[in-house]
């Protein structure tokens, strides 16, 4: 038969390859430095751009789809020119393809740090990027169903199966979860609210690690091991079952990272179901992969890159035998929210991409540049530094996310929560993280080892930009099944019906969970008393979403009694109708912000507070681990938007009166005036107009609509006159005990020696706001006085510690600290 | 397509969906796995060893390098 002659295009291939090792770089090199933030907050370096929540998307997006989606568009456009034997469809689609990627990274980068973003994870960027990724997208997508179509082979071998799948359903899941509403040019609202906006995004969310992480480098797997083991994949039958069972399954499975919250049952059941049943798929992909090498172990110990290849599908197999079992709603009680989801993830991502990839490049490089690997020493070390990196990063985070939840969950004999201060689970964890600081630190300086290697061989070599290569020019096929033809052969030689039917079998999922979701209004109980938003709440909201607080914090207080007793009553689904975009977050390195508007609610604190702790936070908890935002104070809130913002909103169907854009500034202006007059009287100055003011009145909406009878409580407070419950005790180490509780729990609010500061009075002179007779110190630290800011301490501590401190307080009097406070309330004389 | 709408919009019940998600897999699942065993042999194979042959020059037969 006639012999065609052709090239296959390894330039392409090339610079996608040095795009992923620099992007990784990068990428390695961002989450080191979050890690550290949270160790050690002045890693945030007291700019708003490098603070923990904008690096944090940055960090996700840049290993993602910069590190890891360069790496399979290299790996893709290596296999799929070989396995069809054709030249890719178009090379100047494959270099817009390639220059197209790379400036969508570069405005990512830029856009995050500026705090352009939508806070919906892994979808952060904003909308002018989101049409970017969907045209670039299409040109990847349309140069490899061209390139398929005019193949010299008869059928479509089971990676190029995993290639198409993942570009049909990520452009599915991109399209439909970035459905926005412009305000600006980087602002925009969610088209969905509230519960449909968390069913969506985690749908995408989900099937991102599913379709970008997973489903490509299946194909890669498929691809590369047989080639670089030089023997064919263990069972062919096997990888179509992993194929159609993978994609159809996976895609139902979004729910489970909304386990307990404010999602229907019969949603949360399905997420749960189709998630174990993902375990079979996945692990007959991972078992075909690992006896690929059956009767070759000999080879995997003498080479790097088969040690690497093992070790990535072998994590491939652990992050999906995990998945299902966080997937079950008792382990994931405990799970969610921790730190466990983030070591599966890295799990998944250092192991399965991560070594994935740098077992291809050691194959791929040499092959590409006629030459051998640099450094086969080197590659060893670099597998021994990233294994142990691996386990130094997950190890630690597993315990860390154990010992948080059971601190979280903990009651004492009593009845009250053992650890009812939020940041000593915080503090616990500290051993554990600086331990992950340095399992990341190994995997990079494995990666940056990598990097020299690579270049060293490139360097050495001789770089082949087209490969020489010849087959026989494909017979024209019969349209219809020939006689006797299968329908799997037949389908597998038709690519555009093959992915007319993968798209069929992706939608299947997706089309039950989010349709009924729309329609079926019990799904989503309305709640009279939930309103939009005012146009200050609404600036606040989009502050909290810009600088990414929703990165640590949720707003979503799960039905459990460890829950309400910590953060007040448990979220509903009516709550959340005006949300543009959910805020309820995945992992609370913060606690929960749901309720912190609830004047009478535990996690209620008055403006003053939250002002000083915006401004600093470790000069009011010295192990707080938030980062400062001085900023806030400085910025303006862009008052021109606020009525765009609201236009916007009602297009959304959020109910703003007609022509309330009119008057929204207006409206904005008296509230934030009235915290700026509040927060004068605590002796602090601030202009209405500036940020921080609307983010206060953000914090201090949440939970308000379904707590308003109880506010009405909070402000005629019933005179309580408790009794001594024991007599004080005078002895130094009663007192010495007191001092110790209150170093813990009262300096933020009155100095570290009792002086005082702008949000609790000085404790040390004789004058009291509410009486000085030993009854009322303690019946007010008992009960506190909500409207002045004074909390309730008697859920906390027991009464033994109230009447110490009562005694304590009585003690400091006539001490007179540096840098007291003036006095305040009436003189009382002992 | 309305009168699809009104009944969603009206269904009781819901427990259906996942019930319907599982019989859809399920007769999916066992059907794909009648085909993969049915499969011929000499296709399977073909299809196995797909990523060793690239038609790259070196890797070609005698026969076919004497063409040139």
């Amino acid at each position: 038969m006639e012999h065609e002659h052709f090239s296959y295009d390894n330039k392409i291939v090339k610079y996608f390859g040095y795009a992923t090792i620099l992007w990784g770089v990068v990428g390695m090199l961002v989450g080191l430095l979050i890690a550290l933030q949270l160790a050690f907050p002045v890693f945030n370096l007291g700019l708003e751009y490098t603070s923990f929540g904008r690096l944090r998307p940055l960090h996700t997006n840049a290993t993602i789809f910069a590190f890891v989606g360069n790496a399979i568009f290299c790996g893709v456009y290596y296999s799929l020119q070989r396995l069809l034997k054709t030249r890719m469809f178009n090379d100047t689609l494959s270099w817009i393809h390639f220059w197209g990627w790379q400036l969508i990274i570069v405005a990512a980068a830029i856009t995050l740090v500026m705090g352009f973003s939508t806070s919906k994870e892994y979808a952060e960027l904003e909308w002018p990027i989101d049409i970017a990724i969907t045209i670039i997208w299409v040109v990847f997508g349309w140069n490899m169903i061209g390139t398929i179509l005019k193949r010299r082979v008869k059928h479509m071998y089971v990676a190029i199966w995993f290639y198409i799948a993942t570009f049909i359903t990520v452009a599915v899941l991109h399209v439909v979860n970035s459905f926005e509403l412009p305000v600006t040019l980087w602002k925009s609202y969610s088209l969905y609210a509230g519960v449909q906006d968390a069913l969506v995004e985690w749908w995408y969310g989900h099937n991102a690690v599913a379709f970008f992480l997973t489903t490509p480098y299946l194909g890669l797997m498929y691809y590369f091991l047989p080639k670089a083991a030089n023997r064919p994949i263990y069972s062919y039958r096997l990888s179509i079952l992993h194929f159609w069972a993978l994609i159809f399954l996976y895609i139902w499975a979004g729910p489970h990272h909304l386990l307990y919250q404010s999602l229907p049952d019969w949603a949360q059941t399905l997420g749960v179901i189709f998630s174990v049943m993902l375990i079979a798929p996945s692990w007959g992909g991972m078992v075909n992969g690992l006896l690929t090498l059956r009767g070759a172990w000999d080879k995997v110990r003498d080479s790097a890159l088969l040690k690497f290849m093992v070790v990535a599908i072998t994590g491939y197999g652990m992050s999906t035998f995990e998945g299902p079992l966080l997937s079950l709603k008792n382990v994931n009680a405990i799970s969610h929210f921790t730190d466990w989801t983030i070591a599966h993830v890295h799990i998944g991502v250092l192991a399965w991409n991560g070594f994935l990839t740098f077992a291809m490049f050691y194959w791929l490089f040499p092959k590409m540049f006629k030459t051998k690997l640099f450094s086969e020493k080197l590659a060893n070390i670099h597998f021994w530094l990233g294994t142990l990196g691996i386990l130094f990063y997950a190890v630690p985070l597993y315990w860390a996310a154990i010992t948080q939840s059971l601190m979280w969950k903990e009651f004492t004999p009593d009845g009250y929560l053992a650890y009812p201060n939020f940041l000593e689970t915080v503090t616990q964890l500290m051993p554990m993280y600086y331990t992950r600081i340095f399992g990341g630190a190994l995997y990079f300086v494995g990666a940056l080892l990598f990097v020299y290697n690579i270049l060293k061989t490139a360097a050495s070599g001789v770089f082949q930009a087209n490969e020489e290569a010849s087959a026989p020019a494909l017979e024209k096929l019969p349209k219809k099944r020939i006689f006797g033809e299968k329908v799997g052969p037949w389908l597998e030689r038709k690519p555009v019906l093959f992915t007319f039917w993968v798209l069929v079998a992706i939608l299947i999922g997706g089309i039950v969970e989010i349709v009924p979701m729309y329609l079926i209004k019990s799904n989503i109980p309305t709640i009279e008393s939930v309103k939009p938003y005012t146009p200050l709440e609404l600036e606040g909201r989009d502050i909290y979403i810009a600088e990414g607080c929703v990165e640590c914090h949720s707003q979503m207080v799960r039905p459990f009694r460890s829950e309400t007793e910590r953060y007040g009553e448990y979220s509903k689904a009516g709550e959340f109708v005006y949300d543009h975009p959910f805020l309820w977050g995945s992992r609370r390195a913060g606690p929960d912000l749901a309720r912190t508007g609830v004047v009478t609610g535990k996690m209620y604190k008055i403006d003053s507070w939250h002002y000083n702790h915006m401004i600093n936070p470790q000069g009011m908890n010295a192990q707080s681990i938030m980062p400062p935002y001085p900023w806030l104070a400085e910025k303006d809130v862009d008052l021109e938007v606020t009525p765009v913002k609201i236009r916007v909103m009602q297009t959304l169907g959020v109910p703003y009166p007609e022509g309330y854009d009119e008057i929204c500034v207006a409206v904005l202006m008296e509230q934030a005036t009235e915290i700026s007059e509040n927060l004068k009287a605590s002796g602090i100055e601030i202009e209405p107009q500036k940020e921080l003011v609307a983010l206060i009145a953000y914090l201090q909406r949440l939970g308000r609509d379904i707590s308003e009878s109880s506010e009405h409580a909070a402000k005629m407070p019933e005179k309580l006159e408790l009794g001594l419950p024991m007599p004080l005790p005078t002895d130094a180490a009663a007192l010495a005990s007191a001092k110790e509780l209150h170093v813990k729990h009262c300096f933020a609010c009155h100095g570290m020696s009792g002086e005082g500061n702008p949000i609790g009075p000085n404790l040390t002179d004789n004058y009291y706001l509410s009486g000085g007779e030993p009854e009322d110190i303690y019946t007010l630290i008992a009960e506190g006085n909500i409207l002045k800011g004074m909390q309730s301490w008697k859920q906390q501590l027991s009464e033994e510690q109230m009447v110490g401190l009562t005694s304590y307080v009585m003690s400091l009097e006539g001490t007179n600290p540096p840098n007291a406070k003036a006095p305040q309330g009436e003189q009382y004389d002992r | 397509m309305r009168i699809v709408i009104h009944y969603l919009e009206s269904a009781e019940g819901i427990a259906i969906w996942p019930i319907i998600g599982l019989v859809i897999f399920f007769s999916f699942f066992l059907s794909l796995i009648y085909y993969i065993y049915h499969l011929d042999k000499g296709f399977v194979k073909d299809m196995a060893d797909a990523p060793q042959d690239d038609g790259i020059e070196k890797n070609e037969n005698l026969n076919n390098n004497t063409d040139l």
